[in-house]
């Protein structure tokens, strides 16, 4: 967790995986491509909090759907163009993310994850309920066209550049001072306190940063769905991203692209091939956090190490 | 030595904290001069940790002030209590477990240098090479890249103590700095202990169950019994009191 340069090759083939994999995955491939960038960001934004500062929230997908909801609103309800919308759904979500954060991090550990679920509660019951303004249960349709009207591959193309971007932001983040600090006071908030910050607000800026990132995630699923349900923002969204995390790897920046990539594939094929896919995802939970506790990416290490024969640490 | 007269740095009058109907702290007053060194021994449960964790403000009292160069400051949160001056190690040290030793440092670094929510990279270049120095001069450079897990029980007593050095305070709480250490270590240890903080200028108030360590290393010994101050003065005021052998000296410590 602490090689602070970025690669650029592995970003480039990794664009480039990308990128062939929207050219030549026919039909079904860049909606599939396009769903698993925007899984990625939102995992990531989830890992900021769960692998760097010690927080688990079991209300992320709230700021996911308020970033839906960001978009949805500003179209329908406020006549704004697309483009403005797109920016209204980020800054949703990063403003009520200030607000539930500034009631969250009053609390750690399992009290600090039922606020986060409450606040979750919240959002998806006002989104559900709210029918003159949200739409309710039938959420928010026909505000735009799906994908701004682009081509499938096209609009991946776009999510591909704003979610590398977001990465890059957020690697930035981690690597530097704030993401020591942000790291330090995952491990231990006391210590940070007698060293003179209050964790509390490194908790809050962290939280906010994740939110704001859910956010744009959100936005740009509403994008390509050109809809916004009140689903997005609950606990079934949630919970992907929790087990995304889990899957890709705690304690690693890639863990929430890694259990992106697998989690999508998974959701995807392995429903064609028998029809307990709960069952499947369920399993497999059972056996990463059993025999690799540290996912995709921890095994991934291991395997590293073993190949260049290092002793384990 | 005695230190420059005037006000205390330290002043805590009548600090009392209770656990449910358990009296941990009965009404503690003690005061530190500037730059003074102060032991603060008793046997085990005398109410030294609570003491500190009260003065650091990691407990709250449950009655009494405590003055920081005059100022009240009753009440504070632990950082602002830091960014008073006041630094602190914990009995069980606190350090950044999955960090390295290095990390540790700069992270402790950033926080006394208000670089804590900064996104420049060049400041942590900056900021390591101080880091490498201190290292330096606590004997765990070597280490420096390893885990904080990872590094003995007593070196990690020592990343802690480079920290809370890191935050430049004048007023120094150490509790327990040695604990766990063997002999050679604990009066190396305490030895750079009283060097920096006479070659700093700072007060010094420390936990320590070795009395040798004990009269080698403090100005005064504040002597604690169930929650009381049980007795005050010089190293040889100390030795030569009867009661304080009888309850403290004289039971094995
Ligand atoms: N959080 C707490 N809840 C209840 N009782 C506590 C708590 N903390 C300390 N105590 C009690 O208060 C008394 C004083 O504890 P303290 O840790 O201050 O002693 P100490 O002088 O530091 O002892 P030692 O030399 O063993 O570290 C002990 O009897 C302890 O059991
Ligand atoms: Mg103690």
């Amino acid at each position: 967790m602490s090689a602070a340069r970025i690669d650029w090759r592995i970003v480039a083939a990794g664009c480039l995986a990308v990128l062939a994999a929207i050219a030549l995955g026919g039909r079904g491939g860049a909606p599939l491509v396009t769903e698993m960038l925007l899984m990625a960001l939102f995992a990531s934004s989830l890992n900021l909090l769960m692998s760097y500062g010690g927080m688990v929230s079991f209300g992320h997908a709230a700021f996911f759907g308020l970033g839906a909801y960001g978009l949805a609103l500003a179209v329908s309800r406020f006549g704004l163009p697309v483009a403005a919308g797109l920016a209204c759904g980020p800054l949703l979500a990063g403003l009520l993310a200030l607000v539930f954060g500034t009631l969250c991090v009053r609390l750690s550990h399992i009290y600090f994850a039922m606020l986060t679920l409450a606040c979750g509660q919240i959002t998806f019951t006002v989104l559900f309920q709210w029918y003159d303004f949200t739409g309710g249960d039938t959420g928010i349709t026909g505000f735009m066209a799906p994908a701004f009207g682009l081509d499938e591959r096209w609009f991946a193309v776009v999510v591909l550049g704003v979610v590398v971007a977001c990465l890059l932001a957020l690697w930035r983040v981690v690597n530097a001072p704030l993401g020591i600090t942000i790291r330090s006071v995952g491990e231990d908030p006391e210590r940070v306190s007698a060293s003179g910050l209050n964790p509390r607000r490194v908790q809050l800026t962290a939280f906010v940063i994740a939110g704001t990132l859910a956010g744009v995630a959100g936005s740009l699923f509403a994008a390509l769905q050109g809809n916004a349900f009140p689903d997005y923002a609950g606990l079934g969204f949630t919970l992907d991203s929790l087990i995304m995390v889990v899957l890709g790897g705690l304690r690693s920046f890639g863990g929430g692209l890694y259990g992106a990539v697998i989690y999508v594939l998974l959701r995807n094929y392995v429903p064609l091939l028998v029809t307990e896919w709960e069952l499947v995802i369920g399993v497999i939970l059972l056996l990463v956090v059993l025999w690799s506790p540290e996912g995709f990416a921890g095994g991934l290490q291991r395997i590293g190490r073993r190949l260049r024969s290092e002793p384990r640490p | 030595m005695t230190a420059t007269a005037g006000r205390p740095i330290l002043e805590a009058e009548g600090v009392a904290r209770q656990f449910g109907r358990f009296v941990a702290l009965g009404g503690v007053d003690l005061a530190l001069e500037a730059g003074e060194k102060r032991a603060l021994i008793g046997p085990n449960g005398a109410g030294k940790s609570t003491f500190i964790n009260v003065v650091g403000g990691q407990l709250a009292a449950s009655a009494g002030t405590i003055r920081l160069d005059g100022r009240d400051v009753t009440g504070l949160q632990p950082h602002q209590l830091a960014r008073s001056g006041l630094g602190r190690t914990f009995q069980i040290s606190r350090t950044y477990r999955q960090m390295s030793v290095r990390e540790n440092l700069v992270a402790a670094y950033l926080v006394a240098r208000g670089h804590g929510y900064s996104l420049s990279r060049g400041r942590l270049r900056a900021l390591a090479a101080e880091a490498e120095a201190l290292l330096e001069r606590v004997g765990i450079a070597g280490l420096a890249e390893r885990p904080a897990d990872d590094i003995s029980h007593g070196d990690r007593k020592r990343l802690e103590f480079a920290m809370v050095l890191a935050g430049e305070p004048r007023l120094l709480l150490l509790d327990e700095p040695t604990a766990g250490m063997g002999l050679k270590e604990r009066h190396e240890l305490m030895d750079l202990v009283a060097e920096e903080a006479s070659g700093r200028g700072l007060t010094l108030l420390f936990v320590e169950h070795d009395i040798d360590v004990v009269f080698r290393i403090a100005d005064r010994i504040t002597v604690m019994a169930r929650g009381q101050v049980f007795a005050e003065g010089t190293a040889d005021e100390i030795a030569a009191d009867r009661e304080v052998q009888r309850i403290y000296l004289g039971e094995g410590h």
